[in-house]
């Protein structure tokens, strides 16, 4: 826990009270005790769904005795590596309420600088005045952290008792004793303690795809039938006899996209299906270097079959990123060439019934797979077979039947029972501590799950 | 080589992005940050190769003339005025500045007395102007608000003051500025926005919002006439899973019109249920399965496990 404690007593107003006005050192009112705490550890970022990445600072502070007045937060930003002492300052000259310019520029005290009134120009927050930035603008003390968003380097902050003036951000006064903080650097944290699940379910998978690969070199691995899959080398059969086009719809979304990616793997398959069996395949993307990778991976496809000279690069098109345009598109190719065979696989949205229907009009033999939740019901009622979610990414293993990739999908396997599991055993814990049951009500899932 | 190269690559890079989601460091993530804007650059330059593909597809049908070749050529055309006015010509010969504001020597004694300061404004009819929290334009203001200008004019309070000048349309520069008045301090705000050119100018977006956006618009309008076809299949009662199908539907629907409250108050509830135990249940099952095939099939590619993208089965 890296946290700093920084206590201040600040003592400065009433020395300068007793030079000033002896008579009122008796009256004066007892210094104020300023608790400042800075926090930089992980626990406290990651609790409030900050990064600990080394750009925030967690400042808070009470006041003894306690004190209602506004707290302006203001930041400055030392040279690397200075270290300065918490203190007390002065922000006004006595009686005043403009801020002074020793206060606003402390690195250069002996030039020339104007002084700042607060009372007719707003202070909001991100403001810079002088050396320092506005960071925050409280009523009263601040138990609950303020989470400052820095870059690295080193700062400090002043905390400004002040009185709000009557339009916003603007302050008629700064009442008490102003203090500085210690000089602070943000820390960052090399391993993000709230996504360890994430990495537990990374190290399963992985520890299962070992095992499943030594295994699938001993003995064969069940992967259950794929309807969806199956059909596809006999709707290109089917295309064959028809003397029409395969068309392959690669979705809407970008190449980064996963489910973009699954149906890049699945069409370098259905590309050496289709040279096999001498047949047109026509891939339409929606976006440009969608067509790149996909005219490369249908070329290697082609190879594959051993039939390179049979590839024609202009069958893999990019049509338009504009969703109903591509769609559009898509729909005026079924129309004029009238594939035999549809293809959509990978990520779809408001499009997919668009494209599926007209493709049911043609007559054409519909094959779809998308991880699109919402798209499912347009697929399943518009084509003839559907892969559901997890199908569209177990395709290719599928295809393929290569012992590695039969083995990451038995690892996927064993990942769904983990969550299985866990699904379960969270919820009867949360039945039980809903009964109220000790030990569970002292738990929360957020203790233990990101 | 050709394969493991990019197999390799493939790998370091898979795995860095993996290791950077754990990774909260800011030294990481502004690696990271210049890695994904390479990659955007990447993305972008292969907009020139789709353009070039266009033609390459597009062209031999209408020289062959293919049927419906005469909508390639609308496709060409449109494309090419689309690349055309989207690009920024001004910068070829240089921009002015939309406006500037002139102060007025001498204070206006009058003004000063009614604790007013003037805006004179030299600008066409079409140009709107705000003025703190005026709205307007030189049609609605005042002829004459001194001898020292002869020029349309508004009085206004004195203190900070923001201007801004623009057309009414989208598509043309905006002139902004704040000035500090004092009471009878007078200035001239001369403002002629120009028009612009390239991704937010005047002509790409008048083509955009009356040419593109209604026929997207239709095209939207569609798909009520998709859905009801597609249900109108979807909802007959072949075998068991379709009548359970075509009976959830109906309370659904139901439940969502008023005469589904009006035949039973229960009707509702029982939508909820459906909706709320039986398909949220069947959903999150799916999106699981789906998240857990994500993550095997990125394992794949990180590892090179998968390599039918780059020629080879595995």
């Amino acid at each position: 826990m890296k946290r700093i404690l920084v206590t201040l007593v600040v003592l400065g107003g009433v020395a300068r009270a007793e030079e000033i006005h002896p008579e009122i050192v008796e009256k004066a009112p007892k210094s104020t005790q300023w608790m400042v705490e800075m926090l930089f550890d992980q626990g406290f970022f990651s609790g409030r769904g900050v990064e600990p990445d080394g750009r925030h600072i967690g400042i808070s502070w009470t006041r003894d005795p306690a004190v209602p007045t506004p707290v302006l937060v203001l930041r400055s930003q030392l040279p690397d590596g200075t270290d300065v002492k918490g203190r007390s300052i002065r922000v006004v000259d006595q009686g005043g309420t403009v801020l002074i310019p020793r206060f606003l520029y402390p690195s250069t005290p002996k030039v020339y600088h104007s002084a700042y009134d607060p009372s007719v120009n707003p202070l909001p927050v991100g403001t810079k005045i002088g050396e320092w930035t506005v960071v925050a603008s409280v009523d009263g003390d601040a138990p609950d952290p303020i989470v400052d968003e820095v870059d690295p380097g080193t700062y400090v902050y002043a905390l400004v008792p002040a009185v709000r003036g009557t339009r916003p951000d603007t302050y008629t006064g700064f009442p008490g004793d102003a203090v500085v903080t210690w000089s602070v650097s943000p820390h960052a944290a090399w391993f993000n303690r709230r996504r360890w699940f994430h990495l537990a379910l990374i190290a399963i998978i992985a520890g299962s795809l070992f095992g499943f690969t030594w295994l699938a070199k001993r003995k064969e691995l069940f992967v259950r039938r794929l309807a969806g899959v199956d059909a596809i080398e006999d709707a290109v059969g089917r295309s064959t006899e028809m003397g029409r086009p395969v068309l392959y719809v690669t979705g809407v979304e970008e190449t980064q996209d996963i489910q973009t990616i699954a149906s890049l793997l699945i069409l370098g398959h259905v590309a050496k299906i289709a040279a096999e069996y001498d047949t047109d395949i026509r891939v339409a993307n929606a976006f440009p270097l969608t067509m790149v990778i996909a005219e490369e991976v249908v070329r290697q496809g082609y190879a594959n079959a051993g039939r390179a000279d049979a590839h024609r690069p202009e069958n893999v098109m990019f049509i338009t990123s504009e969703q109903f345009a591509f769609a559009a598109g898509v729909n005026g190719m079924i129309l004029r060439e009238r594939p035999a065979t549809n293809i959509y696989f990978g990520r779809f949205y408001a499009e997919s019934l668009m494209l599926a229907e007209t493709g049911f009009l043609t007559g054409a033999v519909q094959i779809a797979g998308t991880g699109e939740l919402t798209q499912l019901p347009f697929f399943i009622s518009a084509c003839d077979f559907t892969l559901l979610g997890e199908e569209l990414f177990a395709c290719s293993a599928y295809l393929t039947r290569e012992p590695n990739q039969l083995a990451l999908l038995k690892a996927g396997d064993v990942m769904k029972v983990v969550i299985a599991v866990l699904v379960v055993g969270f919820t009867v814990c949360a039945t039980l501590a809903a009964d109220n049951l000790y030990p569970f009500t002292r738990f929360s899932i957020e203790d233990v799950l990101p | 080589m050709k394969k493991t190269l990019p197999v390799a690559f493939g790998m370091f890079v898979g795995c860095y992005m993996v290791a950077e989601y754990f990774i909260p460091h800011h030294a990481v993530r502004d690696l990271s940050a210049h890695v994904l804007e390479w990659g955007g650059v990447v993305a972008a330059s292969a907009y020139v190769i789709g353009g070039i593909n266009l033609v390459q597809v597009t062209w031999p049908k209408i020289r062959r003339r293919e049927p419906d070749w005469g909508f390639k050529v609308v496709l060409l055309g449109s494309a090419l005025v689309m690349a055309l006015v989207g690009l920024p010509w001004r910068s070829l010969y240089g921009t002015h500045e939309p406006g500037y504001l002139d102060p007025l020597p001498g204070p206006d004694l009058a003004a000063q007395k009614n604790n007013k300061a003037i805006v004179f404004v030299d600008a066409p009819d079409d140009v709107v102007l705000t003025l703190g929290s005026i709205t307007t334009s030189t049609k609605h203001m005042l002829a004459s608000c001194s001898q020292r200008s002869p020029l349309p004019c508004v009085f206004v309070d004195p203190g900070e003051l923001s201007l801004k000048a623009g057309r009414s349309v989208v598509g043309y520069d905006t002139f902004e500025k704040k000035v500090n008045l004092a009471a009878g301090d007078m200035v001239t705000l001369a403002a002629n926005p120009g028009m612009r050119w390239g991704a937010d100018g005047r002509f790409r977006t008048w083509i955009y919002d009356h040419v593109f956006a209604p026929c997207n618009a239709t095209m939207f309008a569609l798909l009520a006439f998709f859905v009801a076809s597609a249900a109108f299949r979807a909802f007959r009662a072949r075998n068991v899973e379709a009548a359970l199908l075509l009976g959830s539907a109906i309370i659904v629907l139901l439940a969502q019109a008023p005469i589904g409250r009006w035949l039973t108050t229960s009707l509702p509830h029982l939508s909820d249920w459906i909706l709320d135990i039986l398909s949220n249940g069947s959903r999150r099952a799916i999106i699981m399965g789906a998240a857990v095939g994500a993550i095997a099939t990125g394992l794949r590619v990180i590892l090179g496990i998968e390599r039918s993208h780059l020629g080879g089965d595995s």
